[in-house]
């Protein structure tokens, strides 16, 4: 008696059919019952493969997923910071034109007092738009290669860097800059640590009532295992405790600047280098009394 | 139309400069009174009540931190009843289609402007259109 083999059989039981097949000592009735208990077999095998693949399915749709959602958030990440940056700069742009007409009319008019009024104002426009270009640069440095520029701080190079992007901000108001860095031999990236800064002493200033003299502690502090970077200020402070809290809000905000709201992109753009470099946030604030920002970045990520 | 005061409400100070000019040079018989923090012009609208008996122009840019210019409508909305004197022309800096459509519901408003704001487009939004 001759069985023919479906040709789908795993490999592995038609050579132990053919076994059982070509094994003189059996009965064609014995034969039989062995070749259908083999075929019940393989319908095991079958079913094992095909979970086997249908997990395998699974986990590379959930890691398509993944990936997905992480372009997702980059994209979004990418959309605020655009419509943040775009924004900052078409209101000096927009300054610059209007000075630019006005400047025209009073030249036409002869009147040097007001032409020299408005030189001046062109020149804080065209300074305000170079660091903020400047900023540009830096963060999207930030998205790409920053992470790779670690060496020894050093403070004074560190205070220069935040001043001069900061000047302009402090230009016309009364404050007071104090600096506190301890960072023995401290092995980063400056890039990180001054984006940080830059964009909370922006902030800080920004926030602060006119009438108020502001008053600005930094803090760089070189830890064991990490490095905190702490600004504290007396400007207008948050309720953190309302639900409806902007600051915060901005922290998780992905839809498309709606909710902007002249706060620019600095707190946005400082949570993503955090969660880049797996440090934290930690926000002490009191309305009207000021506002504390601590971050805290781990330096065993250096190691990755 | 004639208005006995102007007021500037944005946080930018050059835009403001920029602004009391060309609004001098259109409303050359108003008083233009400028605030960079809204919080003060709010404060200083509010403890003034007769300022509203005649019609009264306010310049807002709606993109300022703290609070929007909506924001800042909203308040007054809230603190004072009869709005029929306030006339507010809305300045931005972008997305000026996305900023109208959100903001229907303010009967104050009379008009938009992108900036920067030039004399032709200040009288045109004056006299009704966008």
């Amino acid at each position: 008696m001759q069985f023919e083999l479906p040709g789908n059989t795993h490999r592995l039981l038609k050579r132990q059919v053919k076994k059982s097949l070509e094994d003189d000592a059996l009965t064609d009735a014995e034969k039989l019952t062995k070749f259908i208990e083999l075929i019940n077999e393989s319908y095991f095998f079958v079913d094992d493969e095909r979970n086997l693949h249908r997990r395998s399915d699974e986990i590379s749709s959930r890691e398509l997923m993944e990936v997905n959602e992480q372009l997702q958030s980059k994209n979004d990440f990418l959309d605020s910071f655009n419509h943040g940056m775009a924004h900052d700069i078409k209101n000096h742009t927009s300054n610059l034109q209007g000075l630019i007409t006005m400047l025209r009319k009073y030249i036409e008019l002869g009147n040097v007092e007001m032409r020299n009024k408005i030189v001046d104002r062109l020149d804080l426009s065209v300074n305000q738009m170079v660091s903020i270009v400047q900023g540009f640069l830096y963060l999207s440095r930030a998205e790409g290669k920053i992470d790779s520029q670690y060496r020894i701080v050093n403070d004074e190079e560190l205070k220069t860097a935040i001043q001069l992007e900061t000047q302009y901000l402090f230009a016309s108001r009364e404050h007071e800059l104090n600096y506190h860095f301890e960072l023995n031999e401290l092995f980063y990236s400056r890039h990180i640590i001054k984006i940080i800064l830059v964009n909370l002493i922006s902030n800080a200033i920004k926030f602060t009532p006119l009438d108020r003299k502001a008053i600005i502690n930094v803090h760089v502090l070189h830890h064991e295992n990490e490095v905190v970077l702490k600004v504290e200020d007396n400007a207008m402070g948050m309720d953190l405790t309302d639900p409806n809290n902007k600051i915060f809000s901005l922290f998780n905000r992905t839809e498309e600047g709606e909710k902007t709201k002249g706060y620019g992109v600095g707190l946005f753009v400082i949570k993503k280098i955090i969660d880049r470099n797996a440090g934290k946030i930690d926000v002490k604030s009191t309305p009207n009394i000021g506002s504390t920002f601590t971050i805290t970045l781990p330096l065993n990520q250096l190691n990755k | 139309m004639q208005f006995k005061k102007v007021y500037l409400v944005d946080d930018n100070p050059t835009t403001l400069f920029l602004h009391q000019d060309v609004v001098s040079d259109v409303l050359p018989f108003s008083e233009i009174i400028s605030y960079e923090d809204s919080e003060f012009f709010i404060k200083d609208f509010l403890q003034i009540p007769e300022t509203l008996k005649e019609p009264v122009l306010l310049l807002l840019d709606i993109n300022m931190p703290i609070k929007t210019g909506y924001d800042l409508l909203e308040e007054l909305e809230e603190e004072i009843d009869d709005l029929d004197n306030l006339n507010v022309i809305m300045v931005t800096s972008s997305n000026l289609r996305r900023d109208i459509e959100r903001s229907s519901r303010f009967t104050c408003i009379i008009g938009y402007l992108e900036k920067p704001i030039t004399v032709n487009n200040l009288k045109t939004a004056l006299l009704g259109g966008y």
